[in-house]
């Protein structure tokens, strides 16, 4: 990104309805506020309190409460096991620093595997090193806990009361934006298979941003899982939602499995219009289903790709029984089976979705209501 | 002992690490922050934690999709932090103006975070050598050497982490293709052995890991400054004609885990069933036989062979009419055209990952 446009974009998201902008406004109070409250409380490693604010804080709150109870799990597990070890060794000798290097090493190897793991190790590294440097070292790992204990109550309380922002608010437009990338890799793959020519770069380009797209889904999703105010159903809706999502991408990868395979040949001529008809209508449910997932109510009618493919299948038996098909490859024709095979399954997906984004919304409502009255 | 070390190695480092890649970069950072603390012995104590500490930032801060990218963001962290310690070792002096401070270095790193990983991973780091600094103060001489330290201290890292122990690219990506070739295998192996007792959350997990293990692939690619699209059109690239192949086989063993149950009620497919069980084992093997030719220890399969068993699958299928037998014979019908179809694209994904294994082989 070149600076000019790395300004425009800061630039932009300097307002307040930019959850960037809140979440770093949140984070710089938290931190600030946690750096005056070490000051005033005389902690000797005032940086032990900052820095668990700032690992611990993300954009929403169920995803600063996942990681502030892996932040304080795990400082609190590795510094008692190393307080321990300390205790024991007197932290002494070859073995102690042969420990100390190993544990060293893990923490770095653990830091792109695992976070849990890497916290727990950070600190039994680090209480371990400051039981060399001092002599009662392993008081230290006491202090570890409780400033980072105070850091992550601190960064807890930011996320709850400075512009609360909960995963729960966030997934219809994470639905909404997952089946929007979903219907246009579906309209790539369509178009190119009507055409009988693959951009690869382009379906390359549509998947990925697909697979970013459900990424984040699945993460809003554990997230506001990981908030209060979610019940059972709510949540099972949203992990068979997830499924759901999973197997349409699932469904439009082996699709372009299919497409590839078109090799210059469009669908038969006999069947050009039928399937651009088919085609545009789950295209449209798509655009639908993104609709009614950000909050739109059922007043229109949900296009019908069921219908659309049962008049697809009267249209190839006619043309079956003309004998329109007999001049086209056997690999020709197989190939458009497996197409429409394909669609067929993803209208059916689509069917599932929509139960379950209307069972989803309807729990919804009744929690609302519930907690109003 | 080394028996206890290979089963650690094969269970949790292996699947993780094949390349050593990780592992090679902790081993690195360790030596980094050593190498740090042995060039600040000659100086005052009060420094050391500067010295080290700049090292450690910037071996943590290892991000961007490329080589240059990551050396920019480690530049960028420590000339970064040198160039406003000084300032937070003075600000640190008053609580008040310290805070405001922090208030502003936080605001400002979490919010460029929207112009990328790699800024916001390196302006964490940035902002953690500040935070010591802020939470040390003292007047503004210390400050310019504590600059002076982190200097110093970060380009020890830079050094160690971009000019000592190169990686070899051939070596890495073999040993990260061997493992996704094995997880493609074994993901293989569980859809296929789901067909009569489905377990979804089974085959969801080997799916992820298969998924994980070509991602994995990729990201070695573009770690090492290799363009994993290169091959996209023309596939003469080795490396990333590799990596497609990879995708492709991935995508068909989806493809198939989707279609795999077709018509499990119907009698009029049963002798299909029967074959299609039959190919997909012939198929199991020959995924097997991939993944060890990779190691070196496979043999050559008949690649050909199991695609003459697909396309006598597909005539047999065609054979059963079943298309104009109504609409319920016809539903069944396109789930095992799925299955078939699915198998047949498989098979040529194989076939062309069974030449790729063959050049990689002459190559090494």
């Amino acid at each position: 990104m070149r600076m000019k446009d790395a300004v425009l974009r800061l630039r932009r998201e300097l307002t307040t309805a930019s959850p960037a902008f809140r979440h770093a406004l949140r984070a710089g109070l938290a931190t600030s506020a946690a750096f005056i409250a070490a000051r005033m409380l005389g902690l000797s490693h005032e940086m032990w309190v900052i820095v668990s604010v700032v690992v611990i804080m993300r954009p929403s709150l169920g995803g600063t409460l996942r990681f502030g109870r892996d932040r304080v799990l795990g400082t609190i597990a590795g510094a008692l096991v190393a307080i321990a070890v300390v205790l024991l060794t007197k932290a002494s000798g070859v073995w102690f620093v042969l420990l100390l290097v190993v544990s060293f090493f893990t923490t770095l190897f653990l830091h792109v595997v695992h976070y849990l793991g890497f916290v727990t190790f950070l600190s039994f590294t680090v209480v371990l090193g400051l039981g060399i440097v001092f002599p009662e070292g392993w008081k230290l790992g006491v202090e570890r806990i409780w400033d980072t204990l105070l850091g992550g109550g601190i960064g807890l309380g930011a996320a709850f009361f400075i512009w609360p922002n909960r995963a729960a608010k966030g997934i219809d437009s994470r639905v909404a934006s997952s089946l929007n990338d979903l219907g246009a890799l579906f309209r790539i793959l369509g178009k190119s298979y009507q055409a009988g020519e693959v951009r690869p770069e382009e379906i390359v380009a549509a998947r990925r941003k697909t697979y970013d797209s459900l990424n984040g889904c699945r993460e809003i999703f554990s997230e506001a899982a990981a908030e209060a105010g979610l019940s059972r159903a709510g949540r099972n809706d949203l992990s068979r939602l997830s499924a759901v999502l999973d197997k349409l991408y699932d469904l439009l990868m082996s699709m372009d499995t299919v497409v590839r395979r078109v090799s210059g040949e469009g669908p038969p001529e006999s069947l050009g219009n039928d399937l651009h008809q088919l085609l545009e209508t789950v295209d449209l449910e798509f655009a639908w289903m993104t609709d009614y997932a950000r909050g739109r109510k059922e007043e229109t009618t949900r296009p019908n790709g069921a219908a659309a493919l049962a008049e697809m299948f009267d249209r190839i038996r006619i043309v079956r029984a003309r004998g329109d098909l007999e001049g086209h490859s056997m690999e020709h024709r197989t190939n458009l089976s497996a197409f429409l095979y394909h669609v067929y399954a993803v209208v059916q997906e689509l069917e599932n979705g929509f139960e379950l984004l209307k069972s989803y919304r309807a729990g919804r409502t009744e929690e609302d209501s519930s907690f109003q009255a | 002992m080394a028996a206890i070390m290979e089963r650690f190695y094969t269970a949790i480092v292996h699947p993780v690490d094949p390349g050593f890649f990780i592992s090679r970069h902790a081993g690195k950072a360790v030596l980094a922050c050593l190498a740090a603390l042995i060039v600040a012995w000659p100086f005052p104590r009060e420094y050391t934690l500067w010295f080290v500490f700049s090292a450690f930032a910037v071996m943590m801060s290892r991000s961007g999709e490329t080589f240059h990218r990551r050396k920019v963001t480690a530049v960028t962290v420590f000339t970064g932090a040198a160039l406003l310690v000084p300032f937070s070792s003075v600000v640190g002096q008053s609580t008040f103006a310290a805070a405001i401070y922090l208030f502003f270095l936080v605001f400002a790193v979490f919010l460029a975070g929207v112009l990328g990983r790699h800024v916001a991973v390196g302006g964490v780091w940035l902002l953690f050598v500040n935070a010591l600094t802020l939470c040390s103060p003292a007047p503004l001489s210390t400050g310019l050497a504590r600059a002076g330290a982190v200097l110093v201290g970060g380009a020890v890292a830079y050094a160690v982490n971009f000019r000592l122990w190169p990686v070899r690219p051939g070596r890495i990506l073999r040993d990260c293709g061997t493992v996704a070739v094995r997880d493609l295998a074994e993901y293989f192996a569980v859809v296929t052995g789901s067909f009569e007792n489905p377990d979804s959350a089974a085959v969801d997990r080997v799916r992820d890991r298969a998924r994980i293990s070509v991602r994995r692939y990729r990201r070695t690619m573009e770690a090492m400054g290799l363009d994993p699209l290169a091959g996209m059109q023309t596939e003469d690239d080795r490396m990333s004609g590799f990596y497609l192949v990879l995708v492709r086989v991935f995508k068909g063993v989806v493809a198939l885990s989707r279609n795999s149950r077709f018509a499990a009620r119907s009698p009029l497919f049963r002798g299909i069933r029967k074959e299609f069980a039959g190919t997909v084992d012939e198929a199991g093997r020959t995924f097997t036989s991939l993944a060890g030719l990779l190691d070196s220890d496979g043999k050559v399969f008949d690649v050909a062979g199991l695609a003459r068993a697909v396309e006598g699958l597909e005539q047999g299928l065609l054979n059963l009419g079943a298309y104009q037998r109504g609409e319920g014979v016809r539903q069944e019908f396109l789930e095992a055209w799925g299955a078939v179809y699915a198998m047949k694209n498989l098979v040529a994904e194989l076939g062309r990952m069974q030449g790729y294994i063959g050049k990689e082989r002459s190559c090494v």
